[in-house]
């Protein structure tokens, strides 16, 4: 770090060198840690600091709503209440964000969210020069605020009843995305393999609003989409009937116009080890949406208290409350968990993540 | 119907509910300020304080945004009025009558006009927009991905014949705009391209640093260049505010035909804020019963210029907000206002969050109001802020310009890609081509491709949607647009009669020689969109679909910029590009007038060039103290007459401006915002302002504070740390 730093120091015009090192040197100085630290040393690790939250999103999502709220409540649940500063650190699909923070102090001052797909691009085999530069397995996780199942919805003009599974797989359901392999679109390819489907893909269309404006114009069938952000924006539509949700990847999901819709799960339990396995690369992410995790050098003491303060502020009441209120679905995951869960899902076999990467490919082309 | 009835006032209470309403007033005392300094204008001001609202919620951020961009319009005139200068580029118009009343001691009378003008001119805007958009609601499901390209290709279109003479230097521009749009993902496919492995380049170029570059970087460049006051002074004969407020009552038919023209010209995209001032000027001098007035202080021509500028702004805002679709480059900042605060424009702003829409509406009414209200009660201070001098102003001036660059995705490279901009387009706007297409093919780029491909999918892969109704529409459309600058000269000529023989005269073709060196900049153009080609074609292993679009702009760039460069080798152009509309030469008075020369008498050719241009947010434009008839890329064509002579360029790339403009930077990069900005503003004010100590130390506590309660307490937002120092 003093090294990269220090080098970039040729951009500045003349300065002094030897006086930068100094001043450099000098500033490293007081960054002391400890392995075992009293609620008196750990409350001076935060009190009268500014915590940094990086959120990996730009602002407006619904990942950078989580990450605000989240920095509203954080900070009381803190030993020494730090102001928490969210930043935005969007870009690279999550990988700038995840770097940053990676490598960042561990000095319990910068924590940040982060992305589903964090080890998934492990499993692609992807490394330092396509921007993975951390090892997911070393990433100390906080935690994760929510899970994000999907749902496929078909629109009731398609003619389609509820639980006809075989109407779906007859016809050949238009379905907007964003861009090939993106979340919902991995879900759409697991939905056609598995059950034997025969969705079509529209690619191109921006966000989720966007593709939900196309199912608005007729311009295609249906949607495979995060549940949470079809609830947001189709919950009316979902209740009376316009949209029917036909299979759910993930969950169960715990909501009325969600019951005696199957999981895919459910509808695979015979089926052969490979197909489970592709299920579980798929799936398994969703259990640890919106994770949150701390530098790779962060001290376990400082770990602990962040993990701690985190599992509070996901169950305090006020955070609750306007969570309900701008619709953010909280299903806290604890650190361990997510650590634990991480590390399984590295595990996946080859195989299965070459078999998805090419059913991907196929469906994109 | 009643429902709707009920939102729209109770979009009034939340306009005038805490917070949002302070935000209204913080972002009108800005636009106040920005309004009246000539160095900068209304998208540069919202440029700049975009990043503010990044923790607003929607109506606050628009109420903070729209007040201050409805206030520039009103305040752009005053010193159109006051000094001959407009304040911005939309208010060129206003100059007209409103200098000569000023000169022949009405100045107060000019100002109640302008003001009462400008305020039923908003308040016509802003209702319209109320209607229009219970009127578009249903059509606007029609607009599908296939009419969207059409929309796009449209509103492209009208920037490239918007550009005027300057036509093939626009499409340049354009297909530049368009190729930086592309760097980033394949909207469909997700791939990569053009990114150079650079993460900061993974999703595509922000628009942001962009607009500061483009429009920021040059005036405060030239401002520091000319380090004398910006505008000259004049007296203060203020009085008489109340028979302007009468005249414009006696005139409001009139107000309210140019207030239509205005909102028409405002939803087509692409045409300017300058273009339509003087359509509806010309208008009101062909209806008028006293056309001889008209250049030499006619109530009803500042009426006209007046009103329409305030009511284009709802024009503006339709298609904004129902499609997407800027309408204008301020409306393409705010387009970035909506993406922040996590707002789709189209549709949903007519159903779910009409609400925001309408809240819009009454923070342009409420803005208004206030403006013309607070414009009167401060007159003579207004007079004293132009006053200030400009090294004092330029430590904060350029703090502002890095912090709406850095916050677009708060990373180093934001300020280089601005610094980078910035460059290009003082070169450009040197050598006269026009810098909005340039935004406008950035901002449409996407939007083409994405919606291009969505349409080819839709329809089964093949091109039957070029059948749907409405995009044959569009495509009639495209015609009359092609065709529209022909009419508009028609409409002028009309207008102007016996002018129309004196710039035929003008017309003459002669031509001069002009530096041959002006090729460097085609040929640098020619050399990257060659160099783009063949790395899509051959460097990159890309599908076709995910390198057709950027191709096409490269190929297209290459085309136009060999056109131009061919030109320019040629060494010689047309003398008539001292075009100056007819319109404006009639205010001979106006031409013979002496350039306002600074009261520090300092450089007189910096100075009266800082004094003259409607800098902001446009391209400077006319080196003669006239502003320019039409849209400010046929302006930038009157500059090498004079350029090629010497100054443009060698006016802003002064050690005086460029040393300490680096080292703010410089600065930055070494000790972060938090105390490189200050230490900047203490040694400027120090060493080129020549201040006191003690103004100097407050300048850089004021520097210091303002970052501190701005970015740590009021708006959270972490700013750029010492890039050497780890402290």
């Amino acid at each position: 770090m003093i090294s990269e730093r220090i080098s970039r120091r040729g951009f500045v015009l003349g300065l002094g060198g030897a006086a930068l090192a100094v001043a450099t040197g000098c500033a490293r100085e007081n960054g002391a840690t400890t392995e075992t630290m009293g609620a008196d040393a750990l409350a001076a690790v935060w009190s009268g600091k500014t915590l940094k939250l990086i959120c990996s999103e730009a602002p407006g999502g619904s990942l950078d709503n989580t990450c605000r709220m989240l920095g509203r409540h954080l900070g009381k649940h803190l030993p020494g209440n730090p102001t928490v500063v969210v930043e935005n650190m969007a870009g690279g699909e999550s990988r700038i964000a995840t770097n940053h923070v990676y490598g960042a102090k561990g000095d319990g001052l910068t924590i940040g969210m982060t992305d589903i797909n964090i080890p998934f691009y492990t499993l692609l085999g992807e490394g330092p020069e396509l921007g993975v530069r951390w090892d997911p397995d070393k990433i100390p996780w906080l935690g994760s605020t929510s899970k994000a199942p999907q749902v496929l919805a078909v629109h009731k003009r398609t003619g389609i009843q509820k639980g006809d599974l075989a109407a779906v797989a007859a016809k050949n359901l238009r379905l907007p995305y964003g861009a090939v392999g993106d979340g919902p679109h991995t879900g759409h390819v697991l939905l056609n393999e598995l059950l034997k489907l025969n969705l079509r893909p529209i690619f191109g269309y921006g966000g989720s609003s966007a593709r939900m404006l196309g199912l608005d114009r007729g311009e295609v069938d249906g949607t495979v989409s995060t549940w949470d952000s079809l609830l947001r924006q189709k919950g009316s539509e979902l209740a009376d009937g316009t949209l029917i949700p036909m299979v759910q990847i993930g969950g169960p999901i715990d909501h009325a116009t969600m019951q005696g819709v199957p999981t895919v799960a459910d509808l695979t339990k015979d089926s052969a080890e490979a197909d489970k396995n592709l299920l579980k690369v798929v799936a398994d992410r969703y259990e640890w949406a919106r994770p949150l995790m701390a530098p790779a050098d962060v001290s376990p003491p400082v770990l602990e208290a962040l993990r701690k303060a985190l599992a509070d502020t996901l169950v305090d009441p006020a955070l609750l409350e306007e969570a309900k209120k701008i619709g953010i679905d909280i299903e806290p995951s604890t650190g361990t968990q997510v650590q634990e869960r991480i590390a399984e899902y590295l595990k996946t076999p080859k195989d299965t993540v070459d078999r998805l990467q090419k059913l991907i490919k196929a469906d994109g082309a | 119907m009643l429902e709707t009835f009920g939102t729209f006032f109770a979009s009034l209470g939340s306009v005038l509910s805490w917070p949002t309403f302070g935000f209204l007033l913080i972002g009108m005392a800005l636009g106040f300020l920005v309004g009246i300094l000539p160095g900068l204008g209304g998208s540069t001001a919202l440029a700049l304080m975009l990043p503010f609202t990044f923790a607003m919620d929607p109506v606050t951020a628009f109420a903070f945004l729209l007040g201050m961009s409805a206030v520039t319009a009103t305040t752009g005139d005053l010193t159109s009025i006051l000094f001959g200068v407009p304040g911005e580029a939309s208010s060129a118009a206003t100059v007209l009558d409103g200098y000569p009343m000023k000169k022949r001691g009405e100045a107060g009378r000019a100002i109640g006009i302008a003001l009462g003008s400008s305020l039923l001119g908003a308040l016509i805007g802003s209702f319209f927009l109320a209607l229009a958009v219970q009127a578009v609601r249903p059509l606007v499901l029609q607009f599908g991905p296939a009419e969207f390209f059409m929309v796009a290709v449209l509103a492209l279109c009208f920037v490239a014949t918007l550009s005027g003479k300057a036509v093939r230097k626009g499409l340049v521009m354009a297909s530049f705009g368009v190729l930086l749009s592309m760097i980033g993902q394949d909207p469909g496919t997700g791939r990569l391209r053009l990114t150079f492995d650079l993460p900061y380049l993974m999703d595509g170029i922000s628009i942001v640093p962009v607009v500061v570059g483009l429009f920021a970087v040059p005036s405060l460049l030239e401002m520091m260049a000319a380090r004398t006051s910006a505008v000259p002074t004049v007296s203060n004969d203020l009085n008489g505010w109340q028979q302007g407020l009468k005249d414009t009552l006696r005139h409001k038919l009139l107000i309210i035909r140019c207030s239509a023209i205005g909102i028409f010209l405002g939803m087509l995209p692409g045409v300017g804020g300058s273009s339509s001032q003087f359509i509806a000027y010309a208008h009101a001098k062909q209806t008028s019963r006293h056309p001889e007035e008209f250049g030499r202080g006619s109530v009803e021509g500042l009426a006209a210029a007046g009103s329409v500028n305030n009511a284009k702004e709802g024009g503006d805002l339709v298609p904004t907000l129902a499609f997407g679709v800027p309408g204008s480059g301020q409306m393409a900042i705010l387009l970035s206002a909506f993406l922040i605060t996590g707002l789709t424009p189209g549709p949903a702003m007519l159903t779910d969050h009409i609400d925001v829409t309408f809240s819009m509406v009454w923070t342009m009414v409420v803005a208004n109001i206030i403006t013309v209200i607070l414009c009167l009660l401060m007159l003579r201070w207004i007079v004293a802020i132009t006053r200030v001098k400009v090294p004092r102003l330029i430590p904060f001036l350029l703090l502002f310009i890095a912090l709406g660059a850095y916050t677009a995705s708060n990373s180093w490279y934001d300020l280089v890609l601005m610094l980078v901009i910035g460059g290009v387009a003082m070169i450009a706007t040197a050598w006269g081509w026009p810098l909005p297409p340039l935004l406008l093919g950035l901002v449409l780029g996407k939007m083409l491709e994405g919606n291009f491909f969505l349409a080819y999918q839709l329809s089964d892969q093949t091109y039957d949607w070029f059948g749907r109704p409405l995009v044959l529409v569009m495509i009639v459309l495209l015609a009359l647009a092609i065709l529209a600058p022909v009419v508009k000269k028609r409409l002028f000529n009309r207008a102007r009669g016996t002018i129309t023989e004196h710039e035929t005269a003008r017309r003459q073709v002669r031509y001069q020689r002009v530096w041959r060196g002006r090729a460097l900049l085609s040929g640098a153009a020619l050399l990257i969109a060659l160099w783009a080609v063949w790395h899509l074609q051959f460097e990159l292993d890309l599908s076709l679909r995910t390198k057709q679009f950027p191709l096409l702009a490269a190929a297209l760039m290459a085309v136009f910029a060999a056109w131009q460069l061919a030109i320019d080798l040629r060494g010689r152009m047309p003398v008539n590009t001292m075009r100056i509309d007819a319109v404006l030469a009639e205010a001979e008075d106006l031409a013979d007038r002496p350039p306002p020369t600074s009261p520090s008498g300092g450089a007189p050719g910096g100075a009266s060039r800082a004094a003259v241009e409607p800098l902001a947010g446009h391209a400077p434009t006319a080196t003669l103290p006239v502003p320019s008839g039409d849209d400010d890329p046929k302006a930038t064509e009157t500059a090498p007459s004079q350029e090629s002579s010497g100054p443009g360029l060698r006016q802003l790339v002064t050690p005086a401006a460029v040393v300490p403009f680096l080292l703010f930077f410089a600065a930055l990069y070494a000790f972060g915002f938090e105390y490189g900005a200050p230490l900047f503003t203490f040694a400027y004010l120090r060493i080129v302002a020549k201040e006191r100590w003690w103004a100097c130390l407050l300048g850089a506590v004021v520097t210091w504070a303002f970052l501190y309660l701005m970015f740590t307490k009021l708006v959270p937002l972490p700013l750029l740390e010492s890039q050497v120092f780890d402290w």
